[in-house]
């Protein structure tokens, strides 16, 4: 009896000590995930900010535009004529749809070109595999500014200079690196189990892939596939360096930024800025997915 | 159920041996375990088995039938993966009638 007694008494101690330790813990654990909320809303805001300005400033009127000192939405009256403003503008929907064009080419290529390499990097260990890998890295390495004028001259001599569909081209390669990866991140968050379950249940290794691994990256792909919508109609260098009457949206707009008034600017700012944020809202799980973060 | 018959089945990687010249037979409606510490080969002599891995030495039959060269689909068998191998897009119901569809179309 008297040995149960002191154990008991000791396990009352000893849990006191542990409680007053968890107390601690618990503690800290609220001030730190209070911290963290705290410097999230900072940098949201740092986000937020800016973005719900040049929204207010698009979706008013020209006058309150140009007005100073400036206001915010619910503040100022809503109206579409700002916007209605700058897409009347010359080569804003000739922009419009060269960018269209070039974004779907250059999603579709990219898409076709990255999937089957996407699966031969995450699959097979193959002689040169790390060299593929770096060297499609490679071609982000060097940046668009110093690849651009000797890219312009090859387009030149070739005769496809000015034009959205060897822009798409270009668009392509820059656009591949990316896709590439995450395709096979994609590729590779499917285990090669599941692939030799149905080949061991009776498929063939091109049916165990149509039947198992492409259902479950399909979605997967078509996150890859958006994203690559996203940075092509986003990109401004390429198409400026690389077309002269058949300009992109960003580059047309880029082009006369400095000439324009404040209505253009903020609406041309808007106006490139939504489709990128829509894009982006659809497929941040699959981003997450990218980056090792599980999220479902 | 059928006889499986090994025989000097022999396995490498690169230089690594991982199954070395085993030889078993494992009788009809037969109950065998294969216990050894990790890495030891069990895994992969089990593919060898289910043709996931072709052995590079050695032939296997099953139920009297020299499968040393065929395909997993034409061995006529079942495995349960190490790590679970469920296919995830499916209903249950086609988690299980998987297996037992006459073709995959």
């Amino acid at each position: 009896m008297s040995t149960i007694d002191s154990t008991n008494s000791t396990t009352v101690k000893a849990s006191e000590e542990v409680r007053a330790i968890h107390r601690r813990m618990l503690r800290r654990q609220r001030l730190n995930r209070s911290l963290t909320y705290l410097l999230a809303f900072f940098i949201v805001l740092w986000i937020l900010v800016p973005i719900w300005f040049i929204a207010s400033m698009a979706l008013t009127t020209p006058e309150y535009v140009r007005a100073y000192p400036k206001g915010v939405l619910p503040l100022i009256p809503f109206s579409f004529a700002t916007m209605r403003f700058f897409l009347n503008s010359q080569g804003i929907v000739p922009g419009i749809i060269n960018s269209v064009i070039v974004a779907s080419i250059t999603l579709v290529l990219s898409t076709i070109i990255a999937a089957p390499a996407g699966y031969a990097v995450s699959r097979y260990i193959f002689r040169g595999r790390d060299a593929y890998r770096l060297s499609i890295l490679a071609v982000r390495a060097f940046p668009i500014v110093v690849l651009a004028i000797p890219i312009a001259v090859a387009f030149i001599n070739l005769g496809i200079y000015d034009n959205v569909y060897s822009l798409a081209l270009m668009h392509t390669a820059l656009t591949l690196p990316t896709t590439v990866l995450v395709i096979g991140s994609v590729f590779a968050s499917i285990p090669y189990e599941l692939e030799e379950a149905g080949m061991v249940f009776g498929c063939t290794h091109v049916q165990a892939f149509r039947h198992i691994v492409f259902p479950l990256v399909l979605p997967g792909i078509a996150a890859a596939a958006i994203f690559t919508f996203v940075m092509s109609w986003n990109e401004v260098f390429a198409a400026i360096i690389l077309t002269v009457q058949n300009r992109t949206l960003p580059a047309q707009v880029l082009n006369t930024l400095d000439q324009s008034s404040e209505p253009y600017q903020f609406a041309g700012a808007f106006f490139m800025m939504v489709p990128a944020m829509i894009f982006i809202f659809v497929i941040r799980r699959y981003l997450f997915n990218m980056w090792g973060q599980i999220t479902k | 159920m059928a006889e499986i018959r090994m025989e000097n089945v022999t396995k490498r990687f690169g230089d690594f041996v991982a199954v070395d010249d085993v030889t078993l037979t494992v009788e009809d409606q037969e109950f065998v375990v294969l216990l050894g510490p990790s890495g030891c080969g069990k895994t992969t002599l089990l593919r060898a088995v289910a043709g996931l891995g072709m052995a590079d030495e050695g032939r296997i039959s099953i139920g009297g039938k020299d499968v040393t060269y065929l395909p997993p689909r034409e061995r006529n068998i079942s495995m349960v993966f190490q790590s679970y191998a469920i296919f995830p897009h499916m209903k249950v119901y086609d988690n299980i009638a998987f297996g037992l569809k006459d073709e995959q179309g």
